[in-house]
């Protein structure tokens, strides 16, 4: 499959990249280009211009910054991972990065370019002769969902596996704009829509995503469930975060944005984690979430191995 | 014993460097001066009348220079097997499934190529469609191709022995039903033909990633109308084949078409999608097998019952149905069996020629059957094989004739790899063993084409060249058949070089299906090395005063036999050669086409199949994740009977991609269709595993000396395929009880037949 035609721009600053950003209607930034041109050849994202954000020094690499750690946005997820700070601090984090795609989705890729991932349908990530025999989606520009069989509406899934890792770490995105850098929670990046599922204002671009020092107190793990050891992406993944009586968990590939899930989250507040304590907070897995068949693997089995993928993780933190 | 200095050997492939710097060239690497771009426009409606179609805008695009549709081409059609031909290069009333090639354009760059495919406007009259043989079986069912009164294409009815008496005989008879997935073969190297017109003299070369460029000649000759001594086939390197690159496909036929109306090359690549959804895949198969047997476990009849889903066209069809049948009555003797086998179109991507061709299928529902059976009345299922075993010399009903048989062997060591006495039903709760036994055959005895060359040249240099018809799509063929030329000609492998698979200077060659090459062309390569040698010898007796079968050759070297001094050089013995005056080259030739005295097809009659049967046992070891379901292949053993192993590196390479291929039909792969659109075309949603799932495998032989095969070998490559993916469910069963009848054993099915388990208890 062959990419569209674009028109290419490589600044070497982060103001340099936002006024092409700006200057181009339409134009999107791209990182390691592992999301964004699959999307390309399939014709489902047709930016006329890019904005490559690779030679951009200032949004790589990984510091400290007073009681924050602070990783540039095109970090790669092999540089995340080869990181043993990283890895003693926040666990979950890493065991994410290496859970990526293949090798190299995860040299390529890069965490923002991760983060900012689009959403996928089996009607939708499929290339112009393949969704040509139905209509046109309402995600890809038409009006209606092949999933659903209704108007107007999007259920493609979030299937990053960094978020739910990040979620539970209590990461916030900085974003940088023409008016300037700002942060926000990371669970604010995403709309909870399946058409456009980021909230990140045009000309934006993620620039670094801040982790407290304070989660590295914590036990952290990230759990992913894919049929292969390899290239897949989550069928579901789950995220754990632990310290003293309090419980974080996220998952991945289960809505329209990655999702905490509160209900377990309650449930287990100041609780010992007992065998039935998980158990019972397993049950409740599914119910902050809007499972719809957005790939060939059934809302109830999907609904199973939330519950069973949440028991692992919380294991694995001993 | 023979001492053997090449054959037998662990060669690397005679082309592995040139692969692994990516200096080997494939079809798509090949570029031709002024070449054009070919790309086919494809039905997006699974059944339906074509009321028009418009290619104006696309021929008014700047940069196009030709589009045709089914009309402005010959009415003819093509098929692997001359009888069953049903497929037009483009459709011309009807489109069958979707992706079916409606039309094709060629343009001087891929993008105005792809963009002038897009202005092709089809209308279409829809027409009902039917995806599943059991719907379009039933009546009323809408009829897929207007020439025939059902959506049956193939059937066939056998029976063997007196069934009605076997039943009556057995102590117990059982009835079950089995399901096997359509899986794609998914070779790395999608489809690709180039083809270059010669204005003068009307010579139309093709290059074409195909396993059998002399059927493709004859394809291309009978639907372009142009005569077969026009057509010069060459297939360069090819990335795998597995069976679907044995029919002709559009790409060769439009390629060919432009080719010659234009003057100038063209090529056509599909997509990894096309790969998937238009050429070919393994035939999705409901058998049912009533089986009786005896208190031991001895089969004594066995009634079958398959319906394949054939997708909308042929293929091969007839072969593949047969194949199914009469493979049933080996590695097992039985003696009474009733076969019926329907091939049913439905509207759906076509079912093809694939590693196993109709046997895994058949295999996969027998093996599973026996370790029903051994369960249900209390016997070990490795020993029921072992009882059942056929072995060499024993009748086969439909006349195999079985020289060598290292199969009863091989199941006994199989289990002891893998531990069956400590393991089976011993192990915990989630693990398990299980093993399933197979055959196939070296090739096919007689059919057109059926017959292999070879033309060895030895030069004044010592240097040996090859011409062989084999068609080397990966698995080494061209290795193997300069491995058996350096040991007949005594030089090291390096000083053997091989032209292969050029219809334009090749020998004629059957092509590579059917496991065949190994034998067939290997013995043609054979004979002419001993052509070559046996004229080089009867000079150098002549200057060693002694007979030229007292002479014996390894390492450039002549000697007499038992008196290593009394010898010179190879180099020496052609310079004499020479100097002597006689011609130089000295070249041989060979022929060969497998013994039968009465060839057979099986299509019509029985008959012995083919020269020779290998053999083998395939025993899995799993762990099954008993909260989500995923079942992980710990350890698969095999132990194989082929004969003689020219090269076991190569063999290795087969059993182990025969694992691979075996996991992903057990437990990963499923190509599946949403209302006859096929859902997964690519690599990351296929998912077939990868060598990060693959197990700890181990090989063993069984030593046979099969007396046709070249230094008694057998076939290696598809047979292995049969076994691994009942091994594995069988283990699946073991491990947790669970018998599943029904591929693949994904997560979901586990964890679902987990559930109701802890339900009912
Ligand atoms: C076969 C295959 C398998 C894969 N498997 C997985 C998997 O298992 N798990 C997984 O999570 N992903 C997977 N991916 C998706 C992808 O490879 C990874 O998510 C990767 O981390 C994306 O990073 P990138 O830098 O390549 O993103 P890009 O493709 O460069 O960008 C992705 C999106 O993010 C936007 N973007 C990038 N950087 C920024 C920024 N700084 N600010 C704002 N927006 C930005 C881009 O505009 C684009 O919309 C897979 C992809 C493929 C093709």
């Amino acid at each position: 499959m062959r990419l569209p035609k674009f028109t290419h721009h490589q600044p070497t600053r982060i103001e340099d990249a936002i006024h092409a950003l700006a200057d181009n209607p339409g134009a999107k930034a791209v990182a390691g280009g592992t999301d964004l041109l699959v999307n390309m050849k399939h014709r489902v994202e047709l930016p006329p211009a890019l904005v490559s954000l690779s030679r951009i020094d200032e949004l790589r690499g990984i510091r400290r910054e007073g009681d924050a750690t602070v990783i540039g946005a095109c970090t790669t997820l092999k540089e995340i991972q080869r990181d043993e700070e990283l890895g003693r601090k926040f666990p979950a984090l890493v065991q994410a990065a290496m859970a990526v795609g293949s090798y190299r989705h995860q040299t390529m890729g890069t965490l923002a370019g991760n983060l900012c991932q689009n959403t996928r349908c089996r009607f939708f990530n499929q290339s112009w002769e393949w969704r040509r025999v139905r209509s046109l989606c309402f995600k890809a520009g038409g009006e209606d969902c092949h999933v659903v069989g209704k108007k107007n509406i999007c259920f493609s899934t979030y299937s990053g596996d960094m978020a739910p890792a990040l979620l539970v770490l209590n990461a916030a995105i900085r974003i940088q704009g023409p008016q300037g850098i700002s942060h926000i929670p990371l669970a604010d990046l995403f709309s909870g829509q399946g058409k456009s599922p980021l909230a990140l204002a045009s000309a934006h671009i993620v620039t670094a995503v801040v982790i407290p020092e304070a989660s590295g107190n914590g036990l952290s793990h990230y759990e992913k469930f894919s049929l292969r050891d390899s290239i897949d992406f989550p069928i579901v993944g789950a995220a754990v975060w632990r310290e003293n009586g309090s419980v974080r968990v996220a998952f991945t590939a289960v809505d329209r944005a990655p999702v905490r899930a509160q209900a377990i989250e309650a449930a287990l507040q100041g609780q010992k984690l007992t065998g039935p304590a998980i158990e019972k907070a397993a049950s409740l897995a599914a119910k902050s979430v809007k499972l719809v068949p957005t790939t060939i693997h059934p809302v109830a089995f999907k609904r199973d191995i939330m519950a069973s993928l949440f028991i692992r993780a919380v294991r694995a933190l001993g | 014993m023979k001492v053997l200095n090449t054959v037998g050997q662990r060669v690397p492939m005679h082309d592995a460097a040139t692969k692994v710097t990516g200096q080997a060239q494939f079809t798509d690497d090949l570029a031709l001066p002024g070449m054009l771009y070919g790309k086919l426009v494809r039905s997006t409606i699974p059944h339906g009348r074509i009321v028009s179609i418009d290619v104006s805008r696309a021929k008014a695009l700047p940069g196009v220079k030709g589009v045709i549709t089914g009309k402005d081409i010959p009415d003819r059609v093509y098929g692997i097997v001359p009888k069953a031909k049903d497929e037009h290069a483009l459709a011309r009333d009807k489109v069958h499934y979707i992706g079916d090639a409606v039309a094709a354009v060629v343009a001087v760059d891929k993008e105005i190529a792809e963009e002038a495919a897009r202005l092709v406007h089809v209308e279409y009259e829809p027409i009902p469609a039917v995806f599943d043989p059991l719907d379009a079986i039933k009546e009323g069912a809408p009829l897929i191709h207007d020439n025939l009164k059902t959506n049956i294409s193939a059937s066939i009815h056998k029976e063997f022995g007196d069934v009605e008496k076997g039943f009556a005989a057995s102590d117990y008879v059982f009835e079950d039903t089995f399901f096997s997935q359509a899986v794609n073969h998914a070779p790395i190297e999608p489809h690709a033909a180039l083809a270059a017109y010669d204005l003068q003299n009307g010579d139309l070369t093709i290059w074409s990633c195909t396993q059998i460029p002399y059927f493709l000649k004859r394809n291309l000759a009978t639907t372009l109308l142009v005569p077969e001594n026009k057509i010069r086939v060459i297939k360069p390197k090819v990335g795998g084949g597995f069976g679907q690159k044995i029919d002709m496909y559009a790409k060769d036929f439009c390629a060919c078409w432009f080719a010659k109306e234009l003057g100038r090359p063209v090529k056509f690549l599909y997509e990894r999608e096309e790969v998937f959804q238009s050429t070919r895949q393994r035939h999705p198969m409901y058998l049912t097998v009533k089986t009786g047997v005896n208190k031991a476990g001895k089969i004594l009849a066995q009634k079958i019952t398959a319906y394949a889903d054939g997708g909308a066209y042929n293929s091969t069809a007839p072969l593949m149905i047969t194949l199914s049948c009469f493979f049933i009555m080996i590695p097992y003797r039985i003696e009474n069996l009733i076969y019926e086998g329907y091939h049913v179109y439905t509207n759906k991507p076509v079912g093809g020629a694939m590693r196993g061709h109709g046997i895994p299928q058949a295999r996969f529902a027998i093996e599973r059957q026996i370790d029903l059976i051994a369960k249900r009345i209390g016997v070990d299922a490795a020993e029921m094989r072992v009882i059942n075993a056929i072995r060499a010399g024993m009748p086969h009903p439909a006349g195999f004739i079985i020289n060598t048989c290292g199969f009863a062997d091989s199941v006994t060591e199989a289990a002891k790899a893998i531990g069956w006495k400590e393991k089976r039903g011993k192990l915990p709760f989630g693990r398990g063993v299980g093993l399933a036994g197979a055959s196939f055959p070296s090739g096919v005895a007689n059919m057109a084409h059926l017959a292999s060359g070879a033309v060895v040249q030895l030069s004044r240099e010592g240097r040996v060249s090859i011409l062989s018809g084999a068609a080397d799509i990966g698995q080494g063929a061209e290795t193997v058949i300069c491995q058996i030329v350096a040991e007949q000609i005594g030089v090291p492998m390096e000083d053997v070089h091989i032209t292969a698979a050029d219809t334009g200077t090749c020998p004629l060659d059957a092509g590579t299906f059917g496991s065949g090459v190994t034998v067939r062309a290997g013995n043609a390569a054979l004979l002419a090395a001993n052509d070559v040698r046996d004229q080089l010898f009867s000079f150098v007796a002549d200057r060693l005063k002694c007979k030229p079968d007292d002479l014996m050759t390894a390492n450039r070297r002549i000697w007499v036999k038992g008196n290593p001094d009394a010898g010179m050089s190879l180099s020496d013995a052609l310079f004499e050669y020479q100097y002597s005056n006689r011609p130089l080259p000295i070249v041989g030739r060979g022929g060969w086409i497998p013994p039968a005295e009465q060839p057979t097809s099986l299509l019509t009659k029985n008959g012995n199949f083919s020269p020779n049967y290998s053999f083998m046992t395939q025993a899995a070891e799993v762990e099954v994740d008993l909260e989500l379901g995923k079942v992980k292949v710990v350890k698969m053993v095999t132990v194989h009977d082929c004969g003689q192993p020219i090269n076991p590196m190569l063999v290795e390479g087969q059993l182990e991609g025969s694992i691979m291929g075996g996991m992903g039909q057990a437990l990963y792969e499923d190509s599946t269709c949403i209302e006859g659109q096929q859902y997964n075309p690519s690599f990351l949603d296929y998912g077939f595993p990868t060598v990060m799932e693959m197990p700890e495998m181990g090989a063993l032989h069984i030593d046979t000396d099969d007396p046709v095969g070249p230094f008694g070998a057998k076939e290696a490559g598809e047979g292995t395929q049969l076994a691994p993916a009942p091994a594995i469910v069988n283990a699946i069963a073991d491990a947790i009880g669970v018998e599943f009848n029904r591929l693949p054993v994904t997560p979901q099915v586990v964890l679902e037949a987990l559930k109701k388990n802890a339900d009912k208890s």
